[in-house]
């Protein structure tokens, strides 16, 4: 049974080798072509070149953009993954004897005011 | 007194956990916290200190009483189940033992330990927004 488990778990990596062997290989052509491809670029006449700069250049700014985007919505995910973030703004106490005093959670008050009461409490 | 400090801008007053009575304390800590999401701390700090609603000491109380305060119950369920400010409530109690409080009720005035009695910290609180207000005269002036 352990000499089953071994021999299967060196086909499936023999079989893991081999597909990342062909993806490696594919990856050095992808990275050969691009390198081709830019060089041709570079040998061009100076017309040539300023539109290429000018291009790379729009590029980088739809990149950054796109990046900022993507930062952005990152920002906004991780924000919804935290529940407890949700009620930290001011509102209003609208019961009983702290009536219109400001609070947010378990702060009452403004959170600049500089005396600071700190009770340490249990509920029983 | 205090209330007025606090309507004025001049302090600022903060509840913390510090669980001295087990599991029921501890639960009714996380229920508080987790109806704080939805705005509701002060309903359930309130139910559970000054109405004394040992009901809802309780799974099953603690969301009836969200329920009554009509907050999203499935929510609070889920949040309480979860146990989501378990690091909190955990770090509020490390506090506290890290400032030397020992018992309940336990005040600390701008970082300082509070008297013991009301009037005490009543002084406490006078003297430190005189001060605050005094600094504030000298750098505004």
């Amino acid at each position: 049974m352990r000499i089953a488990n071994s021999f299967r778990s060196r086909l499936e990596y023999s079989r893991f080798m081999g597909v990342g062997f062909r993806r490696s290989a594919l990856l050095v052509a992808v990275v050969l072509g691009f390198g081709l491809l830019v060089s041709a670029c570079g040998s061009g006449g100076e017309p040539g070149r300023q539109d290429a700069e000018s291009a790379t250049g729009t590029e980088r700014s739809e990149r950054t953009e796109r990046q900022a985007s993507i930062m952005q919505q990152q920002v906004d995910d991780s924000s919804e993954e935290k529940p407890e973030l949700a009620a930290t703004e001011l509102g209003e106490i609208d019961f009983g004897h702290r009536e219109g005093l400001p609070f947010i959670r378990n702060v009452i008050g403004d959170p600049e005011a500089p005396v600071l009461i700190i009770e340490y409490s249990d509920f029983q | 007194m205090i209330a007025e400090a606090i309507r004025t801008g001049l302090a600022r007053y903060e509840y913390r956990h510090f669980i001295i009575f087990g599991a029921a304390s501890e639960f009714a800590a996380m229920a508080t916290e987790c109806a704080g999401d939805q705005g509701a701390w002060w309903e359930f700090h309130d139910a559970y200190l000054l109405k004394g609603l040992a009901r809802t000491f309780t799974r099953a109380g603690s969301i009836e009483l969200a329920r009554d305060e009509g907050l999203d119950v499935a929510q609070f369920t889920k949040c309480i189940d979860n146990k989501e400010h378990a690091d909190r409530i955990l770090q509020m109690q490390q506090q506290a033992i890290a400032d030397g409080v020992s018992g309940t009720p336990t005040f600390r005035i701008n970082g300082q330990p509070g008297a013991r009695s009301l009037n005490g910290i009543l002084d406490q609180v006078r003297d430190a927004a005189e001060a605050a207000e005094a600094s504030e005269a000298q750098e505004g002036g």
